[in-house]
């Protein structure tokens, strides 16, 4: 026994599997809870005592536009919510989402009134995964159980050790926006 | 007695930043997860080989001509990098930037040209703050920096006075709890990362994982793995992945990469830094050093002992 503890051990992952280990991690099934878009909005914008909201659709000709600043996929339907303090404007909310590796990331940035960005908080989050992205047969075996456990994957991330999974699509994402905020302002 | 959790997800450190935290009610919670993302963006502006502003790429333009003054965070991680580096003979080596240039990995520097006989001995750290290099040099942090953020953040969290904080950026994490909680640990399944195997608990434990099968990178570099001998150049066929539990997260950090070029043989490494570590090797086994299932709770080790 003392010499098993002295030297390394092997296992095989297999065993490892189903040798009960699992009722000690319990993937974790609650929903995720991030950040709500009400929430993400006093914390970007503490002083505000209104917020003004629409829905913008991208046209594909926007979308394609946006393209030639950062190439990602964006869903092409963005909250934009204005915040007020009175009849002063403080800065512009935006909530969106782009495709990460596998699934959408749900993420608000905010604009100050002076264009720079004041914060980027994700709101949805439910990647674990990276390269499977590229097989057909990985994807589709998602596709059922999304309905039943929507937050599954993204919530158990945070007990899971492995190599890191970049997050350039969502920098793309933000110069995205900043990109149609200035767009916007013009027309405004 | 009520306890207020919160989780949080920010884009740092050029991967996701996860925190919870719990703590005696919101305004706690929300002051300490504020503290410790704002240690982790300023070990992210100050380390990033990308951002041209750090005080990694000031140095890599400069610190072969004159002194560079750096952050107290900086001067620290170059201090362990260093410490790292003389544990490993040189196996562990913050100035192997070029290799990871020439394949892709990093983005191509705006700094003069790095001589090819320099290393890591070639940085001189200075009381004072100030860094020099003795030749042209590109040093990168990504093998250590993005530990030491997480220490950093944890630090915040356990000063202000939360209960219990797990803080993971892209798989390096560290754990904290003074109520005595323990927290779940899996390591993806490198044959399919969908998958997670789980491995025990761990309590105020730092882990950090290396591994080439989850990269997210394009085409022909799927094969290459960011882990770079000194002398052989970039790791074509490394063990799948390295999970290393230790102390602190950036010592985690450092020690996966030097377990991936050593294997078995950084033993007494591990045993000298109060460590272990795992090593998953194609197609389907888990080596484990001494002492790495009792740090994830387990009486006896799993499975049989491996003689050399």
């Amino acid at each position: 026994m003392s010499k098993s503890c002295d030297s390394w051990s092997t296992v095989s992952l297999v065993s490892l599997a189903s040798a009960g280990l699992s009722a000690l991690c319990p993937p974790a099934v609650e929903a995720a809870q991030y950040m709500s878009v009400e929430q993400a909005e006093k914390a970007a914008f503490p002083d505000a005592d209104r917020f003004d909201a629409r829905t913008l659709r991208l046209t594909p000709e926007q979308l394609h536009s946006l393209d030639a600043v950062a190439s990602v996929r964006q869903r092409g339907e963005v909250r934009q919510i204005d915040a007020w303090a009175g009849n002063k404007l403080l800065g512009t909310l935006y909530v969106d989402d782009v495709l990460g590796k596998v699934e959408w990331v749900t993420y608000a940035v905010a604009i100050g009134a002076d264009g720079a960005v004041r914060s980027l908080e994700i709101l949805e989050y439910r990647e674990t995964h990276g390269y499977e992205v590229r097989m057909p047969s990985w994807r589709k075996q998602f596709a059922g159980r999304r309905l039943e456990t929507p937050f599954h994957f993204g919530d158990d991330i945070k007990n899971i050790s492995g190599a890191t999974l970049s997050c350039s699509h969502l920098t793309a994402g933000v110069q995205r926006l900043l990109a149609l905020h200035a767009q916007l302002a013009k027309s405004r | 007695m009520s306890t207020c959790t919160l989780r949080r997800i920010r884009p740092w450190l050029g991967t996701y930043v996860h925190i919870d935290v719990t703590a005696a009610n919101d305004r706690v919670a929300e002051t300490a997860l504020h503290a410790a993302f704002e240690e982790i963006a300023a070990v992210h502006q100050a380390m990033s080989f990308h951002s041209p502003d750090s005080d990694v790429s000031r140095l890599n333009r400069e610190a072969h001509l004159h002194p560079v003054a750096v952050s107290a965070g900086t001067q620290a991680v170059l201090l362990a990098a260093r410490r790292f580096a003389q544990l490993s003979s040189g196996l562990f080596d913050p100035t192997i930037a070029p290799a990871l240039v020439q394949c892709g990995m990093l983005p191509s520097p705006t700094a003069p040209d790095a001589d090819k006989e320099a290393g890591w001995e070639d940085i001189e750290i200075d009381e004072g703050g100030s860094v020099r290099f003795r030749r042209p040099l590109w040093i990168d942090l990504g093998g250590i920096a993005k530990g030491y953020a997480v220490d950093r953040a944890i630090d915040a969290l356990e000063h202000l006075g939360v209960h219990n904080a797990c803080v993971n950026a892209g798989g390096d994490l560290r754990h904290f709890s003074r109520q005595g909680q323990r927290h779940p640990l899996a390591v993806r399944h490198p044959d399919d990362a969908s998958r997670s195997v789980p491995l025990g608990h761990i309590a105020n434990k730092a882990v950090a994982s290396s591994g080439n099968f989850l990269l997210g990178r394009n085409g022909g570099q799927m094969d290459a793995s960011p882990i770079v001998h000194p002398c052989h150049g970039v790791a074509q066929s490394r063990p799948r992945s390295v999970t290393v539990i230790a102390g602190t997260c950036c010592e985690a950090d450092a020690l996966t990469k030097i377990v991936s070029l050593l294997g078995r043989d950084a033993s007494p490494l591990l045993v000298e830094l109060g460590a272990s570590a795992a090593i998953i090797e194609a197609p389907d086994t888990l080596q484990a050093s001494p002492g790495f299932w009792s740090a994830l709770g387990h009486g006896a080790p799993l499975g049989q002992p491996l003689h050399a």
